[in-house]
Order: structure tokens, then sequence, then C-alpha cells
């Protein structure tokens, strides 16, 4: 099933989304998330930012879009992110993948990043289900 | 500081049509289609009832301690559904020494069967006194 990608099939770059203000305030509206670090530059800057995070979980979101606008796949098993580098808002991230490996389940794991040039802000693992 | 794994609470979750389409028009999907956003569900555990047994458990850390995510963990056996009902078992792991804590989730359908697991990790960051939120 999932000979139709192989180790080293790459995920085709995408640019997610800018996170300005505008967007992260979108997203902080729905999610819930109330974490001052995320909407008080001043707080955030007290925790020793630059500035105001993104929300890991937004740019996790926009990561997995990706993947299920991605026509290789045809879902999403699960989902590893770390978030080894703060985003401050406003940051373009853009968004990279290859397959690293075939699950004895049928499905392929993905490694991820989304990150500023070479340096990535979120590492990510994923298992998929490829398109017949 | 606790370190044991204890449990958090048992929540009864559904995944909201408006919540799920709003989500994704927030991640930058455009139009109407597609699943339930694989992080739908960060919503329940933004929720105020998830929200206050956290700060209970985590009381002891003071006011000038604010949680940065570190990682985040979700795996599906199926698809969230619109409209359907699901049971979260939360479970709580920490803070350890190095102030980061992990919050595990199981999720299960309405006849009882596992369909979901989510793993947080969180670093509580000091803010310098008189920095509190």
């Amino acid at each position: 099933m999932s000979g139709a990608l192989p180790v080293g099939t790459r995920l085709p770059g995408v640019d997610l989304p800018l996170a300005d203000a505008e967007a992260v305030q979108a997203y902080l509206a729905v999610s819930g998330d109330d974490n001052p670090l995320h909407r008080d530059p001043s707080m955030a800057r007290a925790a020793g930012f630059d500035d105001s995070l993104v929300p890991g979980m937004l740019v996790m979101g926009q990561m997995a879009e990706v993947l299920h606008n991605w026509p290789a796949c045809a879902a999403i098993d699960w989902m590893l992110c770390r978030f080894v580098d703060p985003v401050i808002v406003g940051t373009a991230l853009r968004c990279e993948g290859r397959v690293v490996a075939q699950d004895p389940s049928g499905g392929v794991i993905l490694r991820l990043t989304a990150g500023v040039g070479r340096r990535p802000a979120v590492v990510a693992e994923a298992l998929i289900r490829p398109s017949p | 500081m606790s370190a044991a794994p204890r449990a958090l609470g048992t929540y009864e979750v559904t995944v909201e049509a408006a919540a799920a389409a709003a989500l994704a028009a927030a991640l930058g999907r455009r139009g109407p289609e597609g699943p339930v956003p694989l992080t739908y569900p960060l919503i329940w555990l933004a929720a105020p009832a998830v929200r206050l047994a956290l700060q209970a458990e985590l009381a002891g850390e003071g006011a000038l301690a604010l949680p940065v995510h570190i990682e985040q963990r979700i795996a599906l056996s199926a698809p969230l559904v619109i409209g359907a009902a699901y049971r979260l078992v939360l479970t709580l792991d920490g803070p350890d020494a190095r102030r980061i804590l992990r919050l595990d989730g199981t999720l299960h359908d309405s006849a009882g069967q596992e369909v979901g697991t989510l793993r947080t990790g969180l670093a509580l960051v000091a803010l310098p006194q008189g920095a509190g939120a």
C-alpha cells in the first residue's frame, strides 16, 4: 500500500499561512487558549521572549492541514510535534517533509519541519495512510 | 512539586460543527470541505472544567509561572465525527525537576471504544516578580 511513497519521498514545501497578530487572535478565539504569552507582548518579554509567541498548536494545526492537502495522504493516524524554538508572531514559516520509514501497518512515517530557512521551530513526525 | 501521575478528570466532550469550521478557517483552510482538524481536541483541553482542574493541581507552582507548549502528540484510530460524543480521560504527570509536566488523554467513543490518545508536554516558565498575570 505504501509502495507509492518510498522512503525519501519529499512532501512539496509549503509556506504556512502567516501567523500575524490578526491570525493569532482568530486562532486564540477559536481554541480557547488564553495564555498571555500569545496575547501580551509585555508578558512575553517578561518571560524572556522577544515578543508574543505564536501558539504551537496553531503551527501544528497548519502542518496537519498541509498533510491533509497533500494528494498522497489519505489520513493521518498520529502526529507528534516538538516545539523546539519559540515562534514570534508575524514570523513566516515554511513546512517541509519527507518519508523516513515504512510502517508495518501499511502507512508511512514522515519527518516534517516548520521553520525559517534551515532553522526549524517545530519538528514533527506523522504516520499517514497513503492514498490508493 | 509533585511528579507522580494522577487522574485529572473524565470529561464528556463533543465535536461541534461550528467550532470545527472556525478552527479549520483559523488554520488557513479555505472552504467548508475537509475532515475535522487533527488538533480539534486541544479545544477540549482549554475548556473551563479542564483548566480549573489543572489550576488546582498547579496551585503550588504560584501565579508567576506560565505554561509553554513544548510537545504535542495526537493519535486517532478514526477521524473525529461532527456531532459525536466522546469521553476524554486525562492524567497529569509532573511537574518534574525541570518544571515540565505532561498531560495524557485517552479518548473513547460512545460505545466505550478507545479511539485516540493525546499527550501534551508543557514547560512552566517563571516570570519575574511584578510581572504576574
